[in-house]
Order: C-alpha cells, then structure tokens, then sequence
C-alpha cells in the first residue's frame, strides 16, 4: 500500500518551495565547474593594460568583474555548498580582485616602498606630525567642552517652554545641523575680519566644532531628559524636592546612561571634522602633514598622517558603535 | 472649635511658611529690580568706554557691564511670577544690548557693513562662477551616491553571504572608510597616489573618496535592512504557496525598503553636504567658487552668499530625512503592537 | 489634636486649561482626620482639583488654604508646603534606579535632613507596616503592581505628612492587587489620618469614606456621608452616574 507521504519521482510536496527551473541548474555543481573555467579563460585573455583603448579595456573589466561577482555570489549563496569550498571562493574572490588593481590600475608598485615608506629623507617629520595630533587632540578637547556647554544650554533652555525661546532654539540647531562644518569654519576665518572680528584659526576651528556639534549633542540630550517619565518629577516635587534636588538625584541618573552613546557619537564625529581645520590654517595634524608634503615632495607624511587618524578613530568609532547597540538591546 | 484634652497641640511645622506669607524675597522685590535696572543705565551712560576700539582695561569693563545685565536678565528669568512677554522683552533687549555693544567697540565700519556683506553688485559679478561651482556640486554629490549604493549594495550583499573571510575584509573595509576623516582621504588619493602613478583628477579624487566614504555607511544600512526581515516573514509567504521570486519582490522588498529608505536619504544628505570638502582639493565646487571669487572681488558677499545657499539647500533636505526617520519609527511600532 | 481643625480649605478655585474650563469654582473644606471620597465620571475635573491643592497643577484664580496657609501666596515655600502632604499617583512613579528602601529614605534624608541611619529605621518600620520589608532592596521593575503602590504609599508616609493625596491609587493595579493596597488605605484611615481619595473603589469608598464629593462637569454636584449619597441622593445627575457603576 503505497503511504500518501511518499513522493513519485515527478512530483513535488504540495508545500515544499518550488524553484524555477533556471535556479535548480546553476546551482548545480557541473555548472559551477563549467562557468569556473569560462572565467579562468576570460581572464587569461583579458587585454593588457597598454594593448588596447581604454573604452574596450574598461568595458572587458566590467564585464569580467561582474561576472566574477555573480559567479562567487551564486557558490556562496547556496547553502548546500560545504563551507571548505566557501572559504577556498571567498579567498579566490579577494584575490582576484586584488589582481585586477595590481595590474590594471596603472600603478607602479615598485615606486610603493620608495614613496609611502620612505622614512630616510624624514627626520624630525615625525615629531612634527605629533605635535599636529597633540594640537588636533587639543582643539577636539576645547570643542567638546564647547559642545557639552552648547548641547546642554539649548536641552535646558528647551524646559523653560517658552514658545519664542523654542522657536530660536529650533532656528539654531536646524540651521547648524543643515550646514556642512567647513562652511562655517570659513566664513568664521575669512568672513568676519571683514566685519572687524578677527578670530584666530583656533578660535573659528573651535566655535565653529562647538556650535555645530553642539546642535547634534541638543538631540542626545533631549534624549535623554525624555527617557524620564514626568510622573517622577511629579512624585519627586510632591514629596518637596526642590528643583533642583529632582534634576540632581532623579533626573540626571535615569538621562546620563541614555545620553552617553549618542553623545560619545556626535564628540567621535568632531574629532573627525578636526581635519577639516587644516582648510583655515590650524596647525592640526592634516595640516602639518600637507606641510610636510609641499615642503619635501614626498606623500609619505600624508599616508603617515592617514593612518594615525585611523588608529585614532577607527577603536573609537567601534566603541561609539557597541554603546548605540547595547541600548538598541535594552 | 472644641480642644480635645488629652493631646497637647503640636507646632505645625508650617509655621516659619506661615510666617513668611506676604514676603517678597529681596531679588524679587520690584524696588531692588528697578534700582540695580537704573545702575545699569547710569553705568552704560557714564562708565562705558567711548566708542572705538577698547583697550585691555576697558574691554574687561565692558565685559563686567554685560555680565551684570546678563545677571540681571537672568533673576527676572527665573521668577515663575512674571509675565512671558516681559521675559520675551527682556531677551530681545538683551540682544539689542550685545548689537548696541558690538556697534561701539568693534573695528568694523559700519557704514561699508552692507556693501561689505550683501553687495549685489559684486554677486552679480561672481554669478557665473557660482552657478557653475553650483552644479559641479550637484554633480558630485549624485556621482557619489549611485557609486556608494552600487559599492555598499554589493558589500551588503557579500556580507550576507556569511563567509568568514570575506566577512573581515568587508568590516576592515567598512571600519576605514567609517573612521578616517573624508578630507584626509581626498588628499590621499589627489595628492599622495599620483606618487604610484595613480592619476585621477581633482573630480575623480573627490568622487572616489566620497564614494568610498559613503558605501561604507550605505553597506550597513542595506545590512540592517536585511537583517530586518524577519525569518517568519519568509516561513510564512512559503506557507502561503509563494515561491522565491514572489516572495522577494512581494513580501521581502517592501519592507526592507522601509527600514532602508530612510537612513539611505539622511546618508545622501550628509554625502551631499561633505561636497563642500572637495574646496580643499582644488574642486571648484560651490565653497571653492564663493571662496575663489572672494579673493577676486576682495569682497566678502559670494562667501555669504554661498553660505546662505547651503542653508537654502540644506535646511529642507535635513528636515524631510528627519521626518523620513519619524516616520519609519512610528510605522514600525505600529506593526510590533 | 484639633479634631475640627481645617486642613485644607478652597474658595472658588478655578482651574482652565487654555480654553476649557475644567474646574468652575470649587468650595470645600476638609478637616482633620477626616476620609473624603471625590467621585464623579471620567473629564469631571476630579483628579485636576485634587492636584492643584499642592499646586502640582496651578491653579488660575481662587484661593487654597493648608493648614490655614494661603498656598497661592506670591513666593511662598510651596516645597515645604507639599512636605506635609503625601500624594500616592495612579502610575505609582516609583524611582527605578533606586530600590524600595532608596526610594522611601530620599526625600526625609534630602528635604527633612535626618541622617541615613534614622531615615533607614524609619523606612523599614514603614515597610512593616505595609507588608512588604522583604522587598527593602527590591527595584521597582521585580515588583508587582500592587507592592509598588505600597511602596509608593509608604514613600509619601515617610515624610510623616498630615494629609495624604490618592490619585486613583487602584485604576491601574490589577483586581488580585487591589485589595493589598485598600487594606493599607483602611488601616490608614481608621488610624487617624487625613485622606483625601480619588476613586472608584465603591467598597472601600462605603466602607472607609466619611464624606463624598460628587463632582461632574467642573463643579461639586452633590456631597454627603456614603449614606446619604448612595442611599438618598439629592441629584439626577448622581444618580445617573450612581446606576452606571453599581
């Protein structure tokens, strides 16, 4: 007696994912294989990079990378693959990638270690460099104390529920959360003399992080002050806690752990902009850097300087990201 | 009224607010608010510095003046029996103090402010320039948007792919670009790579760099929004009788395309506002040609004009994101009731 | 004690917010050791009158008078005022990042300034007293709404007020809870304190109250001893809302 569960060959389960017919082949190992294979021969026959126009040269890589891209995307898509064979594609891709720059951007590598590393021809270029850090160090230092002061200012002037002061509160922080940073720093530096203030480059550098940091930190703080419910500033006045009393010991507990991520976010972002102050001549590490490389015509200070701002920001923006995940958790 | 015996009366603990009632607390007290107004009066008439620039000396004199008004201002703010409009006519005069302030002691000249700031002759002038630096803008902020999305949808993508290798190079790809300052990397690629025979153009840096830049943050909202649909979504539309193809274009799109949009348009926003970075490498995008024509005309109006136009341009856009991301929220909640 | 002595008397208090005119001129005294009930429909006014009598709301025009203290005076102490009233809330509003014990010594340490050690005797006396001095170092969040409002009810108390503020203490407790909070509330009351309730609660109300106020529509209706209102009420208007809940 045949059982109604058992399946004829031709048949499928009225409730198991039908796929088209087209998804059932490539998936299939001999088809993976043959495609491998095409695209080992295409890329055996990939012009080289002076052989021929730069429309066909440009065309053929494009074609070849997404092919390579669909390729790999399908081995690794499937979930019936064996992770060795996954691992083995993923390793393939990246390296063929890394392929395709080595030879077809136009770099000469041998160039590579005499110009990003060359070290020799720099002495005393490092102890400039870290003297830019220490002033960009500094300026984020000021600017986020500016900020701190700026953020809380409108976040307090905001429970005074005055319509006009909202109204002007509202003014400022969508006007500096609208504008780009370097625009300010501009008009700060080379605008004002013109008006008779003349505000040094680290004076414009530091107003200008403070005001427009300080929009984004006004946010994190409402925040915050919102994550209080007004029922315990009720029961807190009614028991006659003064003002001030209830800020100190009930509001400011439950606000600062809601404000410290996205506060730390808005101080890290800063610390980035202060690159930006080389634009208006603060003696910052970006700046020193550019010195460096007009005076001796040589980018290595500039790499130099690119990966001590990573080391600086890239742990700092990974802390920034798991304080704003711990609290999308709770 | 009838005492009971047997208890003794026990002072209300009131009794000091009791005695208090009907007195005015000496900064309340209208008399000591009129009298320190008119000390203030009497010393911007007779103490101020004449006009002019201020020395050492007078300028902290100056400062003492409006920290006293600020002072002022400050005990008549914080009386709850006050009148809001009063607060409001006090807040403007004190705005009003800080102009009349400013127009004594600073070394502007006031009668060449406008002609300085606003001179329409002078933009008319630098039109031209503007408009053109105007629309290298826009060109670059759209070229780095489509480049981000391609880059940041295929590292989604691959991401998802769940390969451990793969995996590193992305988060080490999307750590850099998240973490260095978009300015250093413009003048990486413009200035230090031509030294590997790697020539792109200003334009070209600018776009590659903001790109980069971009895709790192497109990479990780597409992330999120994958990682949004939940499982039960796709169990459910199969239960249904709908086959992959339906299920993405039906059930899986739409609503990754919700969780998707919204930060998607704040991080175009935000790309199109670092345009303004490409000044430093000789883009003449719209700062750069306010900047170039400033230093031309030896007259400040392109600059303010230019800033004026970011505002114009900017303001609405970061609005609409913000409503965008409100929207977003409050749908979502909706459906997790 | 002064048995007749007046705690809390309103002339005309008016209360608007914007444009409604939410309460119309109230008139009431209540005296010591009195249990006043205020009932009346939902919009009725009652919550908003008995919050503006510790200015949690102000009031628009009118005078309030506690322990004979003008309240509305300009510039008056109203902290030291509301010392000596205790107000227990619907939402019980219990400090989460405090446990119970924190929560009760707050205010006595910081306002009352006694010292740690007498403010935590204290505390736990008044735990006691609820039933609940195993909860002492239990936060808000691992208790159940019936031991938060105890707690919330023993926080107000530690203040050692005269008078003591319910604001629907039971609306949002669940029904196995609510009889915790009324047994509390009964004992309260038949110890002598002055209670102010604004409730639902018939049984307690017909049990415990020694004067209703009916109030609907921004004014008081009617009031009476329990008797009188739910045996013989005056007014269409009460009986109305009368037949609705019983």
């Amino acid at each position: 007696m045949n059982s109604t569960h058992e399946l004829k060959d031709n048949q499928t389960h009225r409730f198991v994912r039908t796929h088209p017919m087209w998804f059932k082949i490539i998936r299939k190992p001999a088809f993976v294989g043959v495609t491998f294979l095409l695209l080992v021969v295409f890329a055996l026959l990939l012009p080289a990079r002076e052989a021929a126009t730069p429309a066909v040269l440009y065309t053929s890589i494009s074609f070849f990378l997404l092919l390579i891209l669909f390729w790999s995307a399908n081995v690794l898509s499937d979930s019936k693959q064996p992770e060795a064979v996954k691992m083995i594609v993923s390793l393939l891709l990246i390296g063929v990638l890394c392929w395709l720059f080595y030879n077809y951007s136009g770099a000469q590598w041998d160039k590579l270690a005499d110009f990003f590393f060359n070290w020799g021809k720099l002495t005393g270029s490092w102890r400039v460099l870290f003297r830019g850090l220490g002033v960009t160090l500094l300026l984020a230092a000021i600017s986020a104390v500016g900020t701190i002061f700026f953020g809380l200012a409108v976040a307090i002037l905001r429970q005074f529920k005055s319509d006009t002061l909202n109204f002007f509160l509202k003014v400022y922080v969508d006007i500096f959360r609208s504008i780009p940073m370097i625009v300010v720093m501009v008009v700060l530096f080379f605008a004002l003399p013109y008006a008779g203030i003349s505000l040094g480059s680290i004076v414009s550098t530091v107003l200008a992080l403070s005001l427009g940091y300080g929009a984004y930190a006004a946010e994190s703080f409402r925040a915050g002050i919102e994550a209080v419910h007004s029922g315990q500033i009720e029961a807190a006045r009614s028991l006659g806690l003064s003002r001030w009393q209830t800020i100190r010991m009930i509001i400011m507990p439950q606000a600062v752990p809601v404000v410290i991520p996205p506060l730390t976010g808005n101080l890290v972002a800063m610390l980035k902009e202060t690159a930006v102050a080389s634009v208006v001549a603060a003696p910052e590490l970006l700046k020193r850097a550019r010195e460096l490389y007009t005076s001796k015509t040589n980018p290595t200070p500039l790499v130099a300087a690119a990966i001590i701002y990573l080391v600086v920001l890239v742990p700092l923006v990974r802390i920034v990201n798991m304080l704003e995940k711990r609290v999308k958790l709770k | 009224m009838t005492q009971d015996n047997n208890s003794m009366e026990t002072p209300s603990r009131l009794a000091d607010v009791k005695a208090k009632v009907g007195q005015i607390p000496l900064i309340r007290k209208s008399q000591f608010l009129y009298s320190y107004l008119a000390f203030l009066v009497v010393y911007g008439i007779f103490l101020l510095p004449s006009k002019g620039s201020p020395s050492p000396v007078e300028l902290i004199i100056v400062a003492i003046y409006f920290l006293l008004a600020i002072v002022w201002a400050a005990i008549v703010f914080s009386d709850e029996l006050k009148s809001n409009k009063l607060k409001t006519a006090i807040a403007f005069g004190i705005l009003i103090l800080l102009g009349w302030l400013y127009y004594m002691y600073s070394t502007a000249r006031w009668s060449e402010m406008s002609q300085l700031f606003f001179n329409v002759e002078v933009i008319r002038k630098a039109w031209p320039y503007l408009v053109r630096g105007f629309w290298t803008t826009i060109f670059l902020a759209i070229a780095a948007a489509i480049i981000s999305t391609i880059l940041g949808l295929l590292l989604a993508v691959f991401r998802s792919f769940n390969s451990p290798v793969l995996n590193f190079f992305i988060v080490l790809y999307v750590d850099v670009f998240r973490a260095i300052p978009i300015i250093v990397l413009m003048m990486v690629i413009y200035y230090a790579f031509p030294f590997m025979n790697i020539r792109l153009s200003a334009i070209m840096s600018g776009i590659v760099a903001l790109g980069l830049n971009s895709s790192a943050y497109v990479s990780e909202i597409f992330r999120a929004g994958f990682l949004s649909i939940k499982k039960g979504q796709i169990e459910a539309a199969h239960a249904l009788g709908l086959n992959a193809m339906q299920t993405m274009r039906l059930v899986i799109l739409p609503q990754a395309f919700q969780v998707v949009i919204p930060p998607l348009v704040g991080n175009y926003v935000a790309s199109a506002k670092d345009t303004a970075l490409a000044s430093s490498i000789s883009i003449i995008e719209l700062l750069k040609a306010g900047l170039a024509q400033k230093s031309l005309l030896a007259n400040p109006s392109p600059l303010i004009f230019v800033t004026v136009l970011y505002m114009v341009m900017f303001v609405p856009l970061t609005q609409f994101s913000g409503y965008l991301e409100k929207k977003m929220q409050s749908s979502r909640r909706q459906v997790n009731v | 004690m002064n048995k007749s002595e007046v705690m809390i008397e309103t002339v005309d208090l008016q209360k608007y917010f914007k444009d409604l005119h939410v309460l119309k001129g109230i008139n009431t005294k209540v005296t010591r050791s009195e249990v006043v009930a205020v009932m009346g429909p939902s919009g009725s006014g009652k919550s908003t009158f008995l919050r503006c009598l510790n200015r949690m709301e102000e009031p628009t025009s009118g005078h309030i008078y506690v322990e004979g203290i003008d309240i509305m005076a300009p510039y008056i102490d109203i902290n030291k005022v509301r010392t000596e009233i205790g107000m227990v809330f619907q939402s019980f509003n219990l400090f989460p990042h405090l446990n119970a014990i924190e929560n009760i010594k707050l205010a006595p340490m910081h306002v009352r300034k006694i010292s740690d050690k007498e403010a935590t005797e204290r505390g736990m006396e008044l735990l006691d007293k609820v039933g609940l001095v195993e909860k002492a170092l239990a936060y808000p969040e691992q208790l159940s709404g019936g031991q938060q409002q105890r707690i919330a009810i023993a926080r107000a108390l530690a203040m050692q007020p005269q008078i003591m503020f319910f604001d629907e203490p039971t609306s949002a407790l669940d029904p196995e809870m609510i009889g915790e909070v009324l047994d509390v509330m009964r004992r309260m009351a038949k110890e002598g304190m002055t209670m102010i309730v604004v409730s639902h609660e018939m049984g307690f109300i017909k049990e415990a109250a020694g004067r209703i106020l009916f109030m609907a529509d921004g004014v008081i209706v009617e009031e009476g001893t329990p008797d009188e209102i739910f045996n013989n009420s005056q007014h269409q208007r009460t009986q109305d809302f009368l037949s609705k809940i019983l």
